[in-house]
């Protein structure tokens, strides 16, 4: 199965993010399954409650794939408030 | 497998570069305007707003950022100063210029993501030279506060090849781990590859005959000086190639591909770099010598814009290599610092061009130049450990003076007086060699600004 035979969803059903890269292009599936999975680690790093072995290895996470998507052209944030 | 590690922006057409690079310029000069003291107030003073940079060159609105303001703001606000967005709590690790040049180092703090960008950065690179998860790379290198080759072992890490730490050790126990770790990447200084294969002739070992295919090289411009960088890829018999880097952006701006064009790619995607006329700031063309310019987007903590780096380059268009990679090259890589230049009685004296003479005879083991003044007049003498078949006497007459006719000629005539030295006796580098040394009075040494 390739990865595009699977369904993603469309990141802004989600967040109400936009659904196109830095250049306005339109994103691929897989564009918007990184983004997505991007999108809920910065959701989970804001969690207060979080245990700390969740909490710091969230933000270690997070700190990867938030280079990954920039790489990319799909998102640039800057996350220090996250601790990332 | 690709040749590219970000196949997505390294094969961009120009045009679509540039509108990401202008995209990550207006977002890093709002990031730096609402969160960085030193920038809010620049930017209010210059009378400008982020949100008006509409094309890439409105940046030369932006007045440039210095060393001295940032040395300034450390002493202003000690220890970190004042271009930070983040404080001691948000950061993860903290990294100092080397110092060698005698000026207050300049300290730097990451977050999480900027660290992992820093590591991103050397992966182009890495990935570049042809390094894969395979490798087994050791990492010649002292490990301590200057940034170094930091980096480079996070990003070694991250494509997942095996990293050996060659921190706190002789030079001896490295050349004996790298053989016996079966290392077949080896990053150092190109001071200090050339150090090891002396170091592996006197004890018997043969590098080429060892694995190691690759030398990733860094801290100083010799990467780029076909002269030496041929020592180093004959001594080890394995292909080198140039990168460079600076602890203000935490990481490196430009590698050498695997097609080694004779200069090294600018990580377009993630800098903005401008080549300038280091006397009146203007911009310089393609091919034209110039002081580079960084505007770094990788880094939240440390957003820096316009950085005055005294790095000189020459700047051609990434067509020259048939890589096909988009980003532009800076032709034999870092070609001098506007501050090493000197002027010995009206010479231009570079030491890229000096290092390039003297290392292209094959009979030199150390140097250093020596900048004096005898009575009213600069002298420049040429110091110099011959290899053991220029030793005797014939040897070393033949020697010198070959050096100092070829350097006679590379300067306009100036002389060169070439001196012999005692075996071991002049300094040995393992970060930044320092072979320049100017002993005129200080206010009468002529700097090119
Ligand atoms: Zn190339």
């Amino acid at each position: 199965m390739s990865a595009d035979d699977h369904t993603a969803p469309p990141a802004a059903a989600f967040t109400g993010e936009p659904d196109t890269d830095l250049l306005g292009r339109p994103l691929r599936l897989r564009d918007r399954e990184l983004l997505h999975a991007y999108r809920i680690l910065r959701d989970l790093a804001s969690d207060p409650q979080s245990e700390p072995c969740a909490a710091a290895n969230t933000r270690a996470a997070l700190a990867h794939l938030a280079v990954a998507v920039t790489d990319l052209g799909l998102a640039y944030e800057h996350l220090v408030d996250l601790g990332v | 497998m690709t040749r590219y590690w970000n196949p997505r922006t390294e094969a961009l057409a120009r045009e679509e570069l540039e509108r990401l690079q202008l995209a990550k310029l207006r977002r890093t000069a709002q990031w730096a305007a609402e969160r960085s003291p030193f920038y809010r107030a620049r930017f209010e003073a210059a009378g400008l707003r982020p949100e008006n940079l509409e094309t890439l060159s409105d940046v030369r609105r932006l007045p440039f950022t210095t060393r001295e303001e940032w040395q300034a703001s450390q002493i202003e606000a000690a220890p970190y100063g004042t271009l930070g967005t983040i404080g001691v709590d948000q950061a993860i690790r903290v990294h100092t210029t080397s110092g060698t040049s005698g000026r207050m180092p300049l300290r730097a703090l990451d977050s999480r993501k900027d660290w992992s960008w820093a590591a991103e950065m050397w992966c182009y690179g890495l990935w570049g030279a042809g390094v894969r998860s395979t490798d087994t790379a050791y990492v010649a290198f002292g490990y301590g506060s200057f940034i170094g080759f930091w980096g480079l072992h996070y990003g070694l890490e991250k494509l997942g090849a095996l990293v050996v730490p060659g921190g706190a050790q002789s030079t001896e126990n490295r050349v004996r781990q790298i053989i016996d770790f079966q290392a077949t990447v080896v990053a150092s200084t190109p001071t200090y590859a050339l150090r090891m294969a002396q170091e592996a002739e006197q004890l018997g070992v043969d590098l080429r005959a060892a694995p190691v295919h690759t030398l990733i090289l860094s801290g100083e411009p010799a990467g780029s000086i076909p002269e030496t960088k041929r020592l180093i890829e004959e001594a080890w018999g394995a292909r080198a190639f140039d990168t460079a880097g600076m602890t203000e952006i935490s990481t490196i701006f430009m590698f050498e591909c695997a097609e080694q064009p004779g200069g090294a790619h600018i990580i377009e995607d993630h800098l903005l770099e401008e080549v300038v006329d280091p006397a009146t700031g203007e911009p310089v063309g393609f091919g034209e010598l110039g002081e580079r310019v960084v505007t770094s987007f990788g880094r939240s903590s440390l957003p820096l814009l316009r950085y005055r780096t005294a790095d000189l380059v020459v700047r051609v268009p990434g067509t020259r290599c048939p890589c096909g990679r988009v980003f532009d090259l800076y032709e034999g890589g870092v070609q001098g610092r506007a501050d090493d230049m000197k002027v010995v009685r009206g010479t231009n004296v570079y030491m890229r061009a000096v290092e390039a003479i003297v290392r292209g005879t094959g009979g030199v083991e150390e140097f250093q130049l020596r900048i004096h003044r005898e009575g009213i007049r600069d002298e420049v003498t040429l110091r110099v450990e011959p290899l053991a078949p220029y030793e005797d006497e014939s040897g070393w007459r033949d020697l010198a003076d070959l050096i100092a006719r070829e350097l006679a000629h590379a300067h306009e005539g100036l002389r060169f007086h070439v001196e012999r030295a005692e075996p071991g006796s002049l300094p040995r580098f393992e970060l930044k060699a320092k072979r320049l040394v100017d002993n005129r009075p200080a206010l009468e040494v002529a700097h090119v600004r």
